[in-house]
Parts: C-alpha cells; sequence; structure tokens
C-alpha cells in the first residue's frame, strides 16, 4: 500500500491529472521531439475542455478545425447510422489523440467522438499550428514530421486490415 | 429521480451564468460610461498592437526573440507618438498665432474674392459673375468675414502683440497691414455696427483672459498627456499577450459550438486583420503622396507633411476624406505667402490650382495603384451603406465617429457573414 504522504510526492509524475500541459504533451508522439521549452509554447496555444458522458467531442459530418489530446476519460468512435445503432469504430482513452487529419484541412469529419466517461482533452486547432510555423517554423515542421509519420503509419495499418478483410 | 436532479442543475447552472453575464454587462457598460475618456487612446493602443502583429511574427522569424521583438516594436510605437505628438504640438498655433493665421485669413480671402468677383478693377459694377450672382455670393462672404473678425477684445490682444513683436519681425509688419486692412473691411461691411472699443481696462481684461487662456491650455495638455498614456500600455499588454486573452474568451463556450466560435473567430481575424492593415497602409500611401505633391508644388516642408498626415488619416473616411484633404490644401494655398515650387511654373496665384491637380493625381493613384494592390478585395461595401454609416457615425460621435464609422461596419458584416457560415456549416442551422 502506497504512504499517502510520500506517495502523494513522489507519484504525482505518473497521474495524468497532475501533470502540467508540457509535460503530458511531450508524452504524446506528435510533440514527442519538442523539448520541453518548445512543448511549453504548444501548451500556450491549445484549448483545455471538459466533456461530460454522452457529449459529442465532435460530430461527423462537421468541418474539422482541431485535434483532441485526451487527458483523461475514455471516448468512443463511432459511425452514426440512420433508424440503426451506432457502429463502435475504436475506443480512446488518456493520452489518445483524434481528428488530426484536422491540423491539415477542413475536411468533414470521418466518424463522430462521443464521450464514454468524464474526459480532460486539449484541443490544438489548425489555424493556431499554421500561425506557429509562420512564427516558430522550427516547432511547426517537428509537429509536421510527426503528423506525416504518424498518418503514414495510420496509412499502412489501414492496408493491412483492408488486405486481411479481402482474404 | 436521477434526471431531476440533472433537470435542477441545469436550471441552477442556466440561473447562475444568466445573473453573472447581466452583471457582467452592467458592469461593462457602467465602466464605459464612466471611463469614455479612455476608450479612444485604448481603441488606438488596440488598434495598433493589433495591426502590429504580423511585423512581430516577421522579427520573431527573423531570429529575434519574442521578448526582444516587443521592445523593438513599443520603441518603435513610442517613438512614432512622440514624433507624431511633437509634430502636431509645434504646428499648432498658440492664442497669438491663431490671431496671426485669422488676419491672414480674412485678408486673403478678401483679396482673392474681390480678384475673382472682378471688383479690383472696377469695385461698383464687378465682372460678369459677380453681376450674376454677385448679391447671393456677397452675402455669403459677408457671413464668412463675419465669423473670421476680430472682436474688440482680440484686437486689442493683436495690436498689443503686434507692438511686441513688430520690432523684431518684418512678417508681423505685413500681418499688421493685413489687420489695418481688415478693420477698414470691417467698419465698411458692418457701418455703424462696427464697435472699436479700446479702452485699456479692455486691454488688462484681454490680457487676463489670455494668460487664463494660457493655464487652462497647459492643464488640458496635461489631462490629455494623461489619457494618452493609456495607449502604450494597451499597445504593449496586447502584444505581450501569446492568445490567452483568446483563449479566457473562448473558454466560456459551451462544448458543442467551441470549434465553431473558434473557427468563426479566426476568420474573423483574418478578415478584419488583412482589412484594417490594408486601410492603414492605404491611407498612408495617400498622405505620403499627397505631402509629396503639396511639397513638389512649393509648400513648405513641415506644412506638407502635416496636411499630408491629416489628408492621410481623413483618407479612411470614404467619400469625404479626399474632400478634407483638398479644403486643407486648397485653404493652405489661398492664404500662404510664399512659396518655393519645384515644379517651375507654378506660381502663388496659380497655388490652388495646383493642389486641385495634386489632389486628383493621388486620388488616381488611390483607385488605379494603392487599392487594388493593397486592399484587394478584402471587405467590400456598398455605397449605400458607407454614406448612411458615415452620417451615423458623424451624429454619434462627430469626427471620430466618422473615421471608425467604416471599420465598425467591416467589422460587424464579417462577424455576422462568418457567424451564419460556421452555424451552417456545423449544421446548427
Amino acid at each position: 500500500m502506497t504512504n499517502p504522504f510520500w506517495g502523494n510526492i513522489f507519484h504525482q509524475e505518473n497521474d495524468p491529472h497532475n501533470l502540467k500541459t508540457e509535460d503530458f504533451l511531450v508524452k504524446i508522439p506528435l510533440f514527442a521531439n519538442l523539448t520541453r521549452k518548445e512543448a511549453k509554447k504548444v501548451a500556450n496555444i491549445v484549448h483545455e475542455r471538459i466533456y461530460q458522458e454522452g457529449e459529442f467531442m465532435f460530430k461527423q459530418g462537421h468541418p474539422g478545425a482541431a485535434m483532441f489530446i485526451i487527458k483523461t476519460g475514455v471516448v468512443d468512435i463511432v459511425l452514426p447510422r440512420d433508424n440503426a445503432p451506432d457502429i463502435q469504430l475504436a475506443q480512446l482513452g488518456a493520452g489518445s489523440f483524434l481528428g488530426e487529419l484536422a491540423l491539415l484541412d477542413d475536411s468533414p469529419r470521418s466518424a463522430s467522438a462521443m464521450i464514454k466517461e468524464e474526459a480532460f482533452a486539449y484541443a490544438f486547432f489548425r489555424t493556431d499550428l499554421n500561425k506557429l510555423i509562420e512564427t516558430d517554423p522550427g516547432v511547426g515542421s517537428k509537429i509536421l514530421k510527426e503528423l506525416a509519420l504518424i498518418i503514414g503509419q495510420r496509412l499502412k495499418a489501414t492496408n493491412v486490415q483492408l488486405t486481411k478483410a479481402e482474404k | 429521480m436521477k434526471q431531476e436532479v440533472s433537470k435542477a442543475r441545469y436550471v441552477r447552472r442556466l440561473s447562475i451564468y444568466g445573473l453573472t453575464a447581466i452583471l457582467l454587462l452592467a458592469l461593462g457598460a457602467a465602466l464605459l460610461i464612466a471611463l469614455q475618456e479612455l476608450i479612444l487612446p485604448t481603441i488606438v493602443g488596440a488598434f495598433a498592437a493589433y495591426v502590429c502583429r504580423p511585423l512581430m511574427g516577421l522579427l520573431t522569424r527573423k531570429g529575434l526573440d519574442h521578448h526582444l521583438a516587443i521592445l523593438v516594436l513599443f520603441v518603435l510605437f513610442g517613438g512614432l507618438m512622440m514624433v507624431v505628438s511633437d509634430q502636431v504640438q509645434s504646428n499648432m498655433p498658440d492664442e497669438m498665432g491663431k490671431l496671426e493665421l485669422r488676419t491672414r485669413i480674412q485678408y486673403k480671402a478678401t483679396q482673392r474674392f474681390n480678384q475673382a468677383m472682378g471688383l479690383e478693377e472696377d469695385p461698383k459694377k464687378g465682372n460678369f459673375l459677380y453681376q450674376t450672382l454677385g448679391q447671393d455670393l456677397q452675402q455669403a462672404f459677408d457671413n464668412f468675414a463675419n465669423s473670421v473678425m476680430f472682436n474688440p477684445s482680440e484686437r486689442i490682444l493683436f495690436e498689443l502683440h503686434a507692438i511686441n513683436a513688430k520690432a523684431d519681425s518684418a512678417k508681423m509688419e505685413v500681418y499688421y497691414n493685413y489687420y489695418l486692412e481688415n478693420i477698414r473691411n470691417d467698419q465698411q461691411r458692418l457701418g455703424k455696427n462696427f464697435i472699436k472699443e479700446k479702452s485699456q481696462e479692455k486691454a488688462d481684461e484681454a490680457a487676463q483672459a489670455a494668460e487664463g487662456g494660457g493655464e487652462s491650455r497647459l492643464a488640458a495638455i496635461k489631462h490629455t498627456l494623461s489619457l494618452w498614456l493609456t495607449t502604450p500600455f494597451v499597445f504593449l499588454f496586447l502584444l505581450v499577450d501569446e492568445g490567452q486573452i483568446k483563449k479566457s474568451l473562448v473558454s466560456v463556450v459551451p462544448n458543442q459550438y467551441f470549434e465553431m466560435i473558434l473557427t468563426m473567430f479566426d476568420n474573423v481575424d483574418l478578415a478584419i486583420g488583412n482589412y484594417l492593415r490594408g486601410t492603414l497602409m492605404e491611407c498612408g500611401l495617400v498622405g505620403l503622396s499627397f505631402g509629396a505633391c503639396l511639397y513638389l508644388i512649393g509648400m513648405d516642408f513641415q506644412i506638407a507633411l502635416v496636411i499630408g498626415l491629416i489628408s492621410g488619416v481623413v483618407n479612411a473616411i470614404p467619400f469625404l476624406g479626399p474632400m478634407i484633404g483638398a479644403v486643407l490644401g486648397a485653404g493652405y494655398a489661398l492664404i500662404a505667402e510664399d512659396i518655393s515650387p519645384l515644379i517651375p511654373m507654378v506660381t502663388l496665384d496659380s497655388l490652388v490650382f495646383w493642389v486641385i491637380i495634386a489632389v486628383l493625381v493621388v486620388h488616381v493613384l488611390d483607385n488605379v495603384i494603392f487599392q487594388p494592390v493593397v486592399l484587394g478585395s478584402a471587405v467590400s461595401l456598398h455605397p449605400l451603406v458607407v454614406i448612411i454609416g458615415i452620417m451615423g457615425g458623424g451624429v454619434l460621435m462627430g469626427v471620430v465617429g466618422m473615421l471608425f464609422a467604416i471599420p465598425a461596419i467591416v467589422i460587424f458584416k464579417v462577424i455576422f457573414a462568418t457567424f451564419f457560415d460556421q452555424m451552417k456549416a456545423y449544421h446548427i442551422i
């Protein structure tokens, strides 16, 4: 059993609730290459949001403007259907991020994100990323490079799944 | 049971939010009324910071530290404000300067009127223009002359000033002759109504009034300075802000509308930023070219600079701005004593004509080059909206209202257009 006194001091870092925004962000693959100082710049421009169970983070068909990073809570990625139950595509927890394609353009969201358990999330907007690229190209290019890698990896994974499904 | 609790919570939340919003609005309105003198300096500071934001981006991109970039811009802005206020102050005539100016205006205007009406050659009949419209024009000119002529106290003040300054100024001698000529004309025009009071008592009274006027002028300058001290601070704090203001504003938006509102915020920011920066650049270019043209046709550098500066600022008022610039330039051309033109054919007599040519040249430059290149198709307004807006601004807040009417209408137009576009995009309406 953890000592309630020392435990509160030494276990703070592992609890995402207690992490500072910049310390939390560097644990996310998209910002993994940033130094703490650079991550602080990103921390200054992300928006903190608290979502209640059953709320939508975003809905399918709406223009995408921001990527969301879940700090705490659980989010379901669902495909809504008319007159039929929604299809659940994935379930994301703390440390996951979603809607990253919105950082590239404002094409409509391909699925909806519904809150399963009360969630604390950061929203990172495309316009803020664009401004960051202009004012601090070093930080901007690091983020874009990671974004390209992540999208590439997800494309590969999708291809593998598609091949499996075809077989 | 759970539903009842959540409904009660919802009602409670709604009433608390509503009450807070009403209280904040009331507080905001009370503050606006109480601190209304600070509104203009605050707007100027905020406007300058807003316009300078891309410049700060440019400086940081060039490798300058963020804080150093702010410092550079702050020093530049402070320096610019000091230069402008210094120029305005040094070119602002004092009490005696105003009297001298009125003497010159009255004398030169009478001279030009007589020339135009052919009254110099034939004082009774005049030329064709005088014979046709003479009565109406004479009436209008008399009204003008009555409005600029000195009252008895001002006559005493001017005479005292002339006695003190005559010894060391040849120019004053010329002005004193103008003054005597004006008095003769006033007497002729007004006949018995012209009363010449010249007692020592009156002179003392006038001198006292002038002294008092000086003190109140100093107090007014102090008051204005203390108010305008707000401007650099607003400028500095808005530049230092790295998005905290936007974040705190957006934090009160419900999750459902969060993405939509922020997108709207950014679109509005982009459109208004482009419009305001474009307008500022256009006004600057108009002011600069008008000032340069006036200098070319022989006006004193400082005068050309001040008229150019004022014309540039009022150019923000569509339709009326260029006219104000033309009136200012032509007005000065009418009372100019000597000119040193860089264009050989310009003479003192034809200066008004050349000012009109300068206005036309700048107008063509503005329409053909400045507006298309700098403003592009940023935001377009219907001319009727522009005219009604300017008149409304003028009725509400005078010249300041006229200056800010169009930017205010543009801001509202962009906000509403973007708001409805986003509401549609997010399937809210």
